[in-house]
C-alpha cells in the first residue's frame, strides 16, 4: 500500500512540475511590453558618469554581467571557438578588472545572422549588445519597439566612441555617432562602425595568361572582352579548351559583375535619381544598367561566362575554379584574391606555381571614367535590445572597447606572434597557435572599427599594404583601382520605414531576374528583362521608391529652410 | 435494475484499473502541453504579430483574414501552390506504385542472400540528407563539369541542362526522389507480404497457378489494406511539402517551377519577418491536407476497405 501511495505521489509531482513549467512559459508571453520599453540603466545618465571612466580603480560600480553577440564564421583551418579563445579571455579579464563587468559572448552564425537574431529577439534572450550589417533589420526592430533609445547616453556614456567615430564626412555638421539618428525626433537606436577603408570592388585577371598571349593589361571594356575571347580560344593556361572559364561568377550576379554593370550606368544621373531608384541597394532601375546586363548576356552566349554560375549559391564553387587554375578573370572585394581566407592566389600558386592575379580597371563609362561603388564610411550597426537588463554595463563596455589601447591590441595582437613591427608600422603575420584570430584583425570583437587603425593616418595605409601575405605592390594596385573614380555612398539623413517585408522578396526576385536575363537567348533578352523588372516593381519596389521620393523632397525642403 | 448493475460494473472497473488511468495522465498531459497548447499560437495567423510583444499581446488584424487575403492576392503564392501540387502529384504518381512493384519483385527472388543484399542497397539512399544528394546531383549533372554531361559529350550529345531547364529540372527532382525513397518504402510492403498465409501459395501451386497468377490473386490482395492505408496517408501529404528537398535543389533559373509552399513560406515569411503571413499559409496548408485525408479515408471506406479510423 505504501508503495502504491508513493508511486501516486510521484506521478502527481511529475504532472504538477510539467504543468508548472508550462505556466511560466505562458507568463512570459503575456508579459507587459510596456515594461520592457521603459527599462533604463540603473543609474540615471548624467555628467557624473564620465568620472567613472577616468578613475576606474577607486569607484568601480557594483559587479554586473553583460552578454555580447559574436559572429561565428564557421571558418575551418585551425580557427578557435569564437566565444572562448585567447582574445575573449583577454577581453573578459581586462573588463572585469577595469569595469567590474563579467562578459559572456554569444555566438551567432555569420551566415544566418538575421534568422538567428530574429529568434533571439523574439524570445527576449538576445545578447545585451547585438550587431548586424543589415540596416533594414535594425529599422524593423526599431519600428516594433524592440530597441533601447540611446541618444541620452551618447555624451555621458560614450565619449571615447564619439571621439573615435569623429565627424560624419557624408553629412557635414553632424557627428558620425549620430549617423542613425532620426532627424525629426533626435532618437538614436543603433550606433555605426567606422570603416577605415572604403574601397569596395575591383576586377582581377590572370596576368600570366595575358603575358603568354602577348597582351597588356586591358584598359577598355573592348580590350577586356578581347582578352577573354583570347583566353577561351587559345587556352594560354593549357587546361584544355573545354575547361577554360574566361570569367567566373556566382548566382549573385549583381555583385560578381558589378564593375562591368556599373560602367554602363548613365554617369550624369542626379543624386536624387540615383538615391531614389536604388531600391535595397540594387541599381536595376538606373538608366543604362540593362545594357550592362545585355553585355553579360552576350558574354554568356559566347561562352565567356561559366555556364554553371546559376548553380553556385555561394563563392565556394567559383573559388575552387579559380584555385584550380582554369579561371581567367573575376570581380570581387578589392582585396579578395589576396585574403588569407579563402586564399585564392595562395592556393592557385600551389597548383600553378607561376600564376599571377592582378587587379585591373578597364570598364570606362560614357564620361570616360571607371566608376564603381565605394563603401559608406559607416559600416556595421550595433544596438542594445530592449530586453537588456544592464544597459549601463553594455554602454560602458562599448566605450571601453572604443579606447585606442584596447581595440588596437585586439586588432594587431602580440608582436612576433600576429604582427611584426616594420619601420614603426605593424605588419600582420599569420599566427598558428592559440593566438590565431577568428576573424581578420578580430573585426568581430572590435565592432566599432572595420579596417586597421594604428593611430596615425599616414601609417594606416602602410599598415594596410603590409597586412597581407603577398607583395605590397599588388595590394596598392588593387586599392588604387578600387578607389579610382569611386562613387561615394549617397547618404540622405531621413528615416525610412523598414523595407523588411519586401527586402527578402526583392533580393530573391532580383537574383532570379539577373540569372534569367544573363542566360536568356539574345533575341529573348528584352522580354525576359522587362518582364522581370515589371515583376520586381510590382512586388514592392514601386512602393519603396514612392516613399524615398517623398522623403527626399521633404529633406530638400527642410534643409532649404 | 439493469442500469444499476451496469453502474456498479463501471465502478468496479474503475476501482480495479484507476492506477492505470492515472499513469495515462502523463502521456495525455504531454500531448496536451507539447502538441495542443503550442497550436493555440495559430492565432498568430489572425493577428498583427509583433515579435517583441509575443503572440498574445499582439493586436488582432483588421480585417481578421487580412493575412489570408494578402497571401491569396500574391502571384507567387499561387505559383508555389501550383508547384506544390504538381511536384507532390508527380511524386505520388511515380513514387507510390514503384515501391509496390519493387517489393513484389524482391519477394519473388529465390536466392535469399541476394534478396537481402539488394534490399539493403536500395534502401541505403534513404539515409542520405537532401543537402548531400543535391550536392551529388550538382557534381553529376552540371552542364560543364558534371560527369554525366562529360560522358554525353564523348558521344556528341548535350550538354543537357538537367538542373536549370524547367522540364528537365522537374524530371530530375522526381527521379532523385524515387532513387532516394523507393527502397525504403518497400519495407512495409515486404513486411505485409510475410504476413500472408503460405498455405494459400501451396494451394495455388497444387492448382497449377503460374507465378504471375499467384502474385495477382494472392500477394496483391494480401497487401491491399496496407496499400490503401499508405495511399490515404500519402494523400494527406499532397499539399504538405518537405523543405530540404526543394530548397537544396532549386536555383534561380528554375524558381518558376521549383518554389513550393514550404520554401515560399521560408523566404517570404521567415526571412522576410512576416510571421503572421507564414502562419496563415501554414494553416491553409494544414487544413487542405486534413480535408484530403478525410476525403481519401471516406473514399477507402466506400470501396469496402477499413480506412485508418
Amino acid at each position: 500500500m505504501k508503495k502504491k501511495l508513493l508511486s501516486i505521489l510521484l506521478v502527481f509531482m511529475l504532472v504538477v512540475s510539467v504543468l508548472g513549467a508550462c505556466g511560466t512559459k505562458n507568463g512570459d508571453d503575456t508579459k507587459d511590453p510596456g515594461k520592457e520599453a521603459t527599462k533604463a540603466p540603473t543609474k540615471a545618465p548624467d555628467k557624473e558618469g564620465e568620472d567613472v571612466f577616468d578613475e576606474p580603480v577607486d569607484e568601480l560600480p557594483e559587479y554586473s554581467e553583460i552578454t555580447v553577440e559574436i559572429f561565428d564564421r564557421g571558418t575551418d583551418g585551425g580557427k578557435t571557438d569564437p566565444t572562448n579563445n585567447y582574445y575573449t579571455d583577454w577581453i573578459k579579464e581586462k573588463v572585469l578588472e577595469e569595469l567590474n563587468i563579467g562578459v559572456t559572448f554569444v555566438a551567432v552564425s555569420r551566415w544566418e545572422e538575421t534568422q538567428q537574431l530574429n529568434n533571439l529577439m523574439a524570445a527576449g534572450t538576445a545578447p545585451d549588445i547585438c550587431m548586424t550589417y543589415s540596416g533594414d533589420l535594425v529599422a524593423n526592430y526599431r519600428d516594433l519597439g524592440g530597441l533601447v533609445e540611446l541618444s541620452p547616453y551618447i555624451d555621458s556614456y560614450l565619449p571615447d566612441l564619439k571621439e573615435f567615430l569623429g565627424p560624419d564626412l557624408a553629412l557635414p555638421g553632424r557627428d558620425m555617432i549620430q549617423r542613425n539618428m532620426d532627424s525629426t525626433t533626435g532618437e538614436i537606436y543603433s550606433l555605426p562602425a567606422r570603416r577605415m577603408n572604403v574601397a569596395q570592388v575591383t576586377t582581377f585577371i590572370r596576368k600570366d595568361w595575358l603575358d603568354k598571349l602577348g597582351l597588356g593589361l586591358p584598359t577598355t571594356t573592348q580590350e577586356y572582352y578581347d582578352a577573354l575571347v583570347a583566353f577561351k580560344e587559345q587556352d594560354p593556361g593549357g587546361v584544355g579548351a573545354n575547361n577554360v572559364v574566361p570569367f567566373t561568377m556566382t548566382s549573385d550576379v549583381r555583385w560578381r559583375a558589378s564593375t562591368i554593370l556599373e560602367s554602363f550606368v548613365d554617369p550624369n544621373l542626379s543624386t536624387e535619381e540615383r538615391w531614389v531608384n536604388s531600391v535595397i541597394d540594387r541599381q536595376y532601375l538606373l538608366p543604362g544598367y540593362k545594357e550592362g546586363v545585355r553585355f553579360l548576356n552576350k558574354m554568356y552566349n559566347e561562352g565567356l561566362i561559366d555556364n554553371q554560375f546559376a548553380l553556385y549559391k555561394d563563392d565556394t564553387d567559383s573559388d575552387n575554379l579559380i584555385k584550380s587554375g582554369v579561371v581567367g578573370s573575376f570581380i570581387h572585394n578589392w582585396d579578395q584574391a589576396y585574403r588569407d581566407t579563402p586564399g585564392l592566389l595562395r592556393d592557385l600558386q600551389e597548383n600553378v606555381p607561376d600564376a599571377e592575379i592582378v587587379s585591373i580597371d578597364p570598364f570606362v563609362n560614357s564620361a570616360g571614367q571607371t566608376a564603381k561603388g565605394l563603401y559608406d564610411a559607416a559600416g556595421l550597426n550595433y544596438f542594445i535590445p530592449s530586453n537588456c537588463e544592464n544597459v549601463d554595463g553594455a554602454l560602458r563596455y562599448i566605450n571601453w572597447l572604443s579606447k585606442f589601447e584596447n581595440r588596437y591590441y585586439l586588432q594587431i595582437g602580440d608582436e612576433g606572434v600576429t604582427h611584426e613591427m616594420v619601420d614603426g608600422v605593424p605588419q600582420l603575420i599569420p599566427a598558428e597557435n592559440e593566438k590565431i584570430m577568428n576573424s581578420p584583425q578580430n573585426i568581430d570583437y572590435t565592432m566599432m572599427i572595420n579596417g586597421l587603425d594604428v593611430g596615425d593616418v599616414s601609417k594606416n595605409a602602410a599598415a594596410l599594404a603590409g597586412s597581407y601575405a603577398v607583395d605590397a605592390d599588388l595590394i596598392v594596385k588593387a586599392y588604387e583601382d578600387a578607389m579610382r573614380d569611386g562613387r561615394p555612398a549617397i547618404i540622405v539623413p531621413v528615416t525610412l520605414s523598414a523595407a523588411g517585408p519586401y527586402t527578402q522578396v526583392l533580393t530573391d526576385k532580383g537574383n532570379e531576374l539577373m540569372s534569367t536575363a544573363v542566360t536568356a537567348s539574345p533575341d529573348n533578352f528584352d522580354k525576359v528583362w522587362d518582364d522581370g523588372i515589371a515583376d520586381w516593381r510590382a512586388n514592392g519596389a514601386d512602393e519603396i521608391i514612392a516613399e524615398r521620393q517623398t522623403k527626399y523632397a521633404e529633406y530638400i525642403a527642410s534643409s532649404a529652410n | 435494475m439493469k442500469q444499476k448493475r451496469s453502474g456498479r460494473k463501471a465502478y468496479l472497473y474503475i476501482k480495479r484499473t484507476w492506477t492505470l488511468y492515472l499513469m495515462l495522465v502523463l502521456p495525455v498531459a504531454f500531448a496536451l502541453i507539447f502538441r495542443y497548447l503550442p497550436m493555440t499560437n495559430i492565432s498568430m495567423a489572425f493577428k498583427d504579430y509583433n515579435m517583441f510583444k509575443g503572440v498574445w499581446a499582439s493586436p488582432w488584424s483588421d480585417p481578421i483574414f487580412k493575412w489570408f487575403q494578402k497571401a491569396f492576392q500574391t502571384k507567387d503564392f499561387w505559383f508555389a501552390l501550383r508547384n506544390t501540387l504538381m511536384l507532390n502529384g508527380l511524386d505520388l504518381l511515380f513514387g507510390f506504385p514503384l515501391p509496390i512493384i519493387l517489393a513484389l519483385l524482391l519477394n519473388e527472388l529465390a536466392f535469399k542472400r541476394y534478396k537481402k543484399f539488394t534490399q539493403t542497397i536500395v534502401y541505403l539512399p534513404h539515409f542520405l540528407s537532401w543537402i548531400i544528394i543535391s550536392g551529388i546531383a550538382k557534381q553529376l549533372l552540371a552542364p560543364r563539369t558534371g560527369v554525366v554531361n562529360i560522358l554525353l559529350g564523348r558521344i556528341d550529345v548535350g550538354p543537357i541542362n538537367f538542373l536549370t531547364e524547367h522540364g528537365l529540372y522537374v524530371a530530375t527532382y522526381i527521379a532523385l526522389g524515387l532513387w532516394k525513397e523507393m527502397g525504403w518504402n518497400t519495407i512495409i510492403y515486404l513486411a505485409a507480404i510475410t504476413g500472408i498465409n503460405p498455405e494459400l501459395y501451396e494451394a495455388a501451386e497444387v492448382d497449377g497457378a503460374s507465378r504471375f497468377r499467384k502474385i495477382w490473386h494472392i500477394t496483391l490482395p494480401g497487401i491491399r489494406s496496407t496499400i490503401i492505408v499508405l495511399l490515404i496517408m500519402n494523400m494527406g501529404r499532397i499539399l504538405g511539402s518537405e523543405f530540404d528537398r526543394p530548397y537544396a535543389m532549386a536555383n534561380d533559373l528554375v524558381m518558376k517551377v521549383a518554389d513550393v509552399l514550404s520554401t515560399y513560406v521560408y523566404r517570404v515569411g521567415i526571412r522576410g519577418m512576416q510571421f503572421s503571413l507564414t502562419s496563415a499559409i501554414g494553416l491553409f496548408q494544414s487544413v487542405v491536407c486534413v480535408l484530403f485525408l478525410f476525403a481519401a479515408n471516406s473514399l477507402a471506406k466506400r470501396f469496402g476497405e477499413r480506412g485508418i479510423w
